[in-house]
């Protein structure tokens, strides 16, 4: 299966590890690296979460390199609505991931990149699939 | 004097913190020089991605060390990422 052609989104978490290279989470600089060869979306939420962790002029470096590719790097400045919030909450989700799981239910993502094993463990019948960056990088033939 | 030994004496009368400009210069003219016309500017353009990345990751680290975070492991960064998460969410769709 390949995520070649397919939009995706990195978990925070998976931009996070990857500019931190921390060595404890290789695949995720790994994965960082391979970003010009997918199509990766980053909803609202998650570019906040982002926001929080830079400084502003690592952000402008964010910006100019997300800017390298325009047509395979996209944020999305849309708010994810109340209603779906609420939907991922009754199934067990904290807010914080609930908003997430809302956003890409309305981008009609099929594929998250994560390490928060939150996904796996508390929510049943996600319209996504989450995936480790480990495993992002062997199943699905990203630099192959 | 050959070409060659100029542009080698030119290279060497230049002062050391110019050297790496020249190396990125040469890389470039190395590439070019191997590269179709119709590929060069993508392979140019994933060079400066590989760059910019590593130049944000730098940053980033040298910020984070600087800061005393550096050594964190994946638990402790997961942890923090999370309480990010809740606040920001709980800040934009407080209802």
């Amino acid at each position: 299966m390949s995520i070649d052609n397919e939009w995706i989104v990195f978990d925070t978490n998976i931009w996070i590890f990857g500019l931190r290279n921390q060595a404890d989470q290789p695949a995720c600089y790994q994965l960082l690296q391979a970003l010009n060869k997918l199509y990766v979306k980053t909803p609202y939420q998650i570019f906040l979460e982002l926001k929080a962790n830079l400084v502003p002029e690592e952000l402008k470096r964010f910006f100019r390199l997300i800017h390298l590719y325009p047509n395979r790097i996209e944020l999305s400045w849309e708010k994810a609505e109340l209603n779906v919030i609420n939907k991922y909450r009754s199934l067990g989700c904290k807010l914080g991931d609930a908003a997430v799981a809302a956003h890409l239910e309305m981008m009609n993502i099929k594929t998250l990149v994560s390490e928060n094993r939150d996904f796996y463990e508390e929510i049943k019948g996600l319209p996504f699939r989450v995936v480790l960056a480990e495993e992002a990088l062997r199943g699905f033939g990203i630099g192959e | 004097m050959t070409y060659q030994e100029a542009l080698a004496q030119e290279i060497n009368s230049l002062p050391p913190a110019f050297l790496p400009e020249v190396l990125d210069f040469i890389l470039f003219l190395k590439i070019k020089a191997r590269t179709p016309d119709d590929h060069f500017s993508e392979k140019m353009r994933e060079l400066q991605f590989q760059q910019e990345l590593h130049n944000l990751s730098q940053a980033y680290r040298l910020r984070l060390s600087n800061e005393g975070k550096l050594k964190q492991n994946a638990e402790e960064v997961m942890a923090a990422l999370k309480q990010t998460r809740e606040e920001i969410a709980a800040n934009e769709y407080r209802q």
